[in-house]
């Protein structure tokens, strides 16, 4: 038991720490693309990023039917074949840790790469796709919490799915706080 | 999302993703409405973490 649980903590810290590597240097490297934008971090940077909020609200509550862009990819299960120990959750990491090249449910990671984008802050750019990965990360950190028995992968999976109106609201409710910050921003910044 | 070699992890209690969820909703939205008091990129942190975590059902 104690040996399972060394194993599984070191299976899980390697991925947090693979997908933290990739999420900051995406965070970091958009920011920095964003640097060379006239007006990166302004207040029109900052009024599309709440229009693309906007847009993933009005996508999440009214339009779910309408995709949005992604590569509909997963990570290789051919990496556990041709691995073993820590490196293979490590390369998830990375990859899923890459943000857009792995198929995602909700149309906030847009929104988070957009921040990154219009603010042109490489150093800002890495805390909020940290941050993001942080969430990420979050959800399998806690999943023994979530299993009913070890090896209750099919009902875990099931049980996610039968909350997904909940997370949905969840994402949405996060969406609307944002909206917020933007929008008193904004205001603020234009005298409205 | 992959689940990183949940087999071998251990059952602890089944408070249910519902339940997890809404905590972690509320801390991270609430840890970044005290972060928007120092400005507007501070409060942003609190969403990115939450569109973070509400991806897991994405797997």
């Amino acid at each position: 038991m104690a040996t399972a649980r060394r194993e599984w903590v070191a299976n899980v810290t390697a991925y947090t720490v693979g997908g933290a590597i990739s999420s900051v240097a995406v965070g970091a490297a958009l920011g920095l693309a964003g640097s060379f934008l006239p007006g990166a971090g302004g207040t029109a940077a900052i009024a599309v990023v709440l229009a693309l909020a906007a847009a993933a609200v009005v996508r999440e509550v009214w339009l779910r039917r309408i995709p949005f862009p992604q590569l509909k990819r997963q990570t290789s299960r051919k990496w556990a074949l041709q691995a073993s120990g820590p490196i293979v959750p490590f390369l998830w990491g990375l990859d899923i840790g890459l943000t857009f090249t792995t198929f995602f449910t909700f149309a906030g990671v847009w929104v988070v790469l957009a921040i990154a984008f219009l603010f042109g802050d490489p150093g800002y750019g890495a805390l909020v796709l940290g941050a993001y990965w942080l969430g990420r990360a979050l959800s399998v950190w806690v999943s023994p919490l979530l299993l009913e028995r070890p090896n209750a992968i099919d009902a875990l999976l099931d049980g996610i799915g039968g909350t997904r109106r909940l997370v949905r609201a969840a994402h949405v409710a996060a969406l609307l706080f944002a909206l917020a910050l933007l929008a008193h921003e904004v205001a603020g910044r234009t005298g409205l | 999302m992959r689940p990183v070699a949940l087999a071998a992890s251990p059952r602890v209690a089944l408070p249910g993703t519902a339940v997890v969820t809404l905590a972690v909703t509320a801390g991270a939205i609430g840890g970044g409405a005290v972060g928007s008091i120092f400005g507007l990129r501070y409060g942003l942190l609190g969403g990115a973490v939450v569109w973070g975590w509400t991806q897991l059902v994405g797997l």
